[in-house]
């Protein structure tokens, strides 16, 4: 029995307990090092800071585990940030601009689904071509001049002080922790959730088994800018500036987070729980790194040593498919 | 399953980081130290000038003026605009800003009504093709905004030859035969240094704030504003954080560099576009206010300044004002006048408690991602320009911004 919980715990990818110590390991030696750490702001901080990240790399966990890949967040990204702040500014009721913010990234992202799908185009392409069509289209509507402004208590919600009710976290961690037990239930325990690790591991198998190929890849990518769609609202409050370009650096670090919480690239495997993990690893590594003053390139060099590190150690199993 | 072959990878990670450690060591300044190269190009400079050009080989370079024995072309003269990228509201302002004053020459029969523009989105090989296509095209003045300090050398040397002028806007070029216009990136970096030093006492821990690691417009204001310190042994840097002039990245490593410093902290050194993220991540964390200056004087940071009562000291880099100089200093040249260098700098203007109503408008807030013009629409008095050229005509036309 417990060597079964100790197999299931050990994963596809990487052993989950590995991810745990090696998260909760670096915070501690983080405090080891860095006197005053401890503290409750530092916690909060680094909370806040995955918890975006968690949020963008949501999509990126689901379209990766199903055989693809989603570069279009970073455009979503910034096309929910700007568009959400601006029909604020001008005078909309906020839940009306972000239901429409919504509509139009499920929308967007059903297409990269379906055309990744139906045309057989590697979704690397589509998600490409897609997230700099609709970046263009923010620059041409808004002529580079984006500007409005968020509610009050939507910066209170990305605030490091900020509370959710009797809890001592901002709004955005709550609600990170929320969707992020809810994606992981959804992902084991649903159909839809079945088939993405079904159609992931072998999608021939999965058309023989007469699996809604389409339609899977269509949610994925549509829950994929949704939440893209999210993070990007949050970032509204957060940063406080219209900016199309605010989900750059989130093209490099949602992917990163899911590698190393060690979901394949290959698809089939991992899930978002592992990604959770990811996250926290990757913000409490650059926190780290800040704090002992390495500087941007090294950050940035010590970061890509790290997910080829990773991948060369527990990301080079063969694929699913080709097993027997 | 197959077996893991970690080693490879293992080692090319290793080897990675290594070099990655290698690479992180500060940049020589070996440029920097080369005080006698750098005195001798500056001997056409009007003396009283010279402080004007502190540091410029951090980001140009100042050479002969290419167009000495250059003939203005007969009026109407053809305006181009070569710009490399249109998607922000500083480049929408400065491209108005040249609509502007190219229907203002029209108007008196100085130049053709159409400005012809192009726009590179960040390439530079794009660029460079549409600077030649511009050059055939009959352009007499091309003014620029190049993504690359030397990819356009090739089009700025045949626009040379065609006899077209090539003037860059505020991104100098080392292309010799290139004029460029621009602030010095470097007396900003005095000018900011200076008041957060005297704003402290001349005591206390600082944070620099940079930009885009690497691009000489983020060493050069860094390197200034260290000097300032480097003069007050009160004041201690307790390190860089690099907030990439982008407010929500510099905001989380803001946070990330408060998380794991607890001091505290008396003052931030903002290189630009970063004060009110600088300011939300303190007040956040729970840290006291510390001092923090504007650089570029955008609406988001005269309305945090605003809003919260602060005092604080910042510049106005505008695009429309950095478009109307580097306009002035071709319609100087279409007149015949002669500038004594091929790089012509100016200090921007400041921006401070005293004069900031005159500066800040109530549509202004945080979120806001315009840039507060100077009062007058001008970084510098037109005058500022008279000892930097010689010989020619006055401007036929009175430039208004």
């Amino acid at each position: 029995m417990l060597a079964r919980h100790l197999s299931r715990w050990r994963g596809e990818g990487g052993g989950y307990a590995a991810l745990v110590l090696l998260a909760s390991g670096l915070y501690l030696g983080t405090a080891a090092l860095i006197p005053g750490y401890l503290s409750l702001a530092s916690l909060r901080s680094v909370l806040l800071l995955a918890s975006l990240l968690g949020i963008a790399a949501i999509g990126q966990t689901l379209t990766i585990v199903l055989g693809g890949l989603d570069l279009s967040i970073p455009a979503v990204i910034g096309f929910a940030e700007v568009t959400v702040a601006q029909l604020y500014g001008q005078g909309w009721p906020f839940a009306a601009a972000a239901l429409l913010v919504l509509a139009a990234a499920l929308l967007f992202g059903a297409m990269n689904g379906l055309v990744a799908s139906g045309l057989e185009v590697h979704p690397l392409i589509v998600t490409l071509a897609s997230g700099s069509i609709l970046l263009g289209a923010i620059l041409a509507v808004t002529h580079g001049q984006a500007s409005g402004t968020v509610p009050d208590w939507l910066s209170a919600t990305v605030s490091v002080v900020g509370h959710t009710g009797p809890i001592p976290l901002p709004g955005a961690v709550v609600a990170w922790l929320v969707a992020a037990a809810g994606i992981v239930i959804l992902e084991h325990r649903s159909v839809p959730g079945r088939w993405l690790y079904a159609i992931g591991a072998n999608a021939s198998a999965a058309r023989y088994a007469r699996l809604p190929l389409r339609r899977v890849w269509m949610l994925a990518y549509a829950v994929s800018a949704g939440f893209a769609a999210l993070a990007g609202m949050l970032l509204a409050g957060f940063s406080g500036a219209a900016d199309a370009e605010v989900g750059a650096p989130y093209l490099f670090t949602t992917v990163a987070a899911v590698v190393i919480g060690g979901t394949p690239l290959s698809g089939g495997r991992g899930g978002y729980g592992r990604t959770v993990l990811g996250c926290l690893i990757i913000t409490e590594l650059t926190t780290l790194l800040i704090g002992l003053g390495l500087d941007q390139p090294g950050q940035e060099i010590f970061l890509g040593a790290m997910i080829v590190l990773l991948v060369a150690t527990y990301g080079r199993q063969t694929h699913l498919g080709l097993r027997v | 399953m197959q077996r893991h072959r970690p080693s490879l990878g293992l080692a090319a990670a290793i080897l990675i980081a290594l070099l990655g450690l290698l690479g992180t060591a500060p940049p020589a300044a070996s440029a920097a130290n080369d005080r006698e190269a750098h005195a001798q190009a500056l001997q056409d400079v009007p003396a009283a000038m010279r402080s004007y050009y502190d540091g410029f080989w951090y980001f140009s370079a100042v050479l002969p003026d290419p167009y000495e024995s250059w003939t203005p072309p007969k009026a109407p003269v053809q305006f181009c605009y070569n710009d490399s990228y249109q998607g922000n509201s500083w480049r929408a302002a400065a491209l108005a800003e040249y609509q502007k004053l190219v229907a203002d020459f029209a108007k008196a029969g100085l130049a053709k009504p159409n400005l012809i523009v192009t726009n590179s989105n960040n390439n530079i090989d794009v660029q460079l093709s549409q600077l030649q296509n511009q050059i055939r095209q009959g352009c007499n003045v091309i003014l620029s905004i190049p993504s690359s300090p030397t990819g356009l050398c090739a089009g700025v040397q045949e626009a040379h030859k065609r006899g077209v002028l090539f003037v860059s806007v505020e991104s100098p070029v080392f292309c010799k035969e290139a004029i460029n216009v621009d602030f010095n990136e470097y007396y900003g970096g005095l000018q900011t240094g200076r008041w957060l030093a005297q704003a402290l006492g001349g005591k206390g821990s600082v944070v620099m704030l940079d930009g885009v690691p690497g691009l000489a417009p983020t060493v050069a204001r860094h390197e200034a504003a260290m000097s300032v310190f480097a003069q007050h042994p009160g004041i201690k840097v307790v390190g860089t954080v690099v907030g990439m002039w982008t407010p929500s990245i510099a905001k989380s490593k803001m946070l990330q560099f408060l998380a794991t410093h607890p001091q505290r902290i008396d003052g931030v050194w903002n290189g630009a576009l970063m004060g009110v993220a600088a300011g939300q991540a303190l007040s956040q964390s729970g840290r006291p206010a510390a001092r923090i200056n504007g650089f570029s004087g955008s609406c988001s940071f005269l309305a945090y300044w605003k809003q919260n009562h602060l005092q604080s000291l910042s510049l106005s880099q505008g695009g429309a004002p950095a478009l109307y100089e580097a306009f002035l200093v071709a319609a100087r040249m279409l007149q015949g006048q002669k500038p004594v260098v091929n790089t012509i700098l100016y200090p921007l203007p400041e921006i401070t408690d005293a004069n900031l109503d005159q500066w800040y408008k109530p549509s202004m807030t945080v979120q806001s991602n315009c840039f507060a013009d100077p009062p007058d629409g001008r970084a510098v008095a037109d005058s500022y320009f008279d000892p930097l050229f010689k010989g020619g005509a006055p401007l036929k036309v009175a430039l208004q911004p």
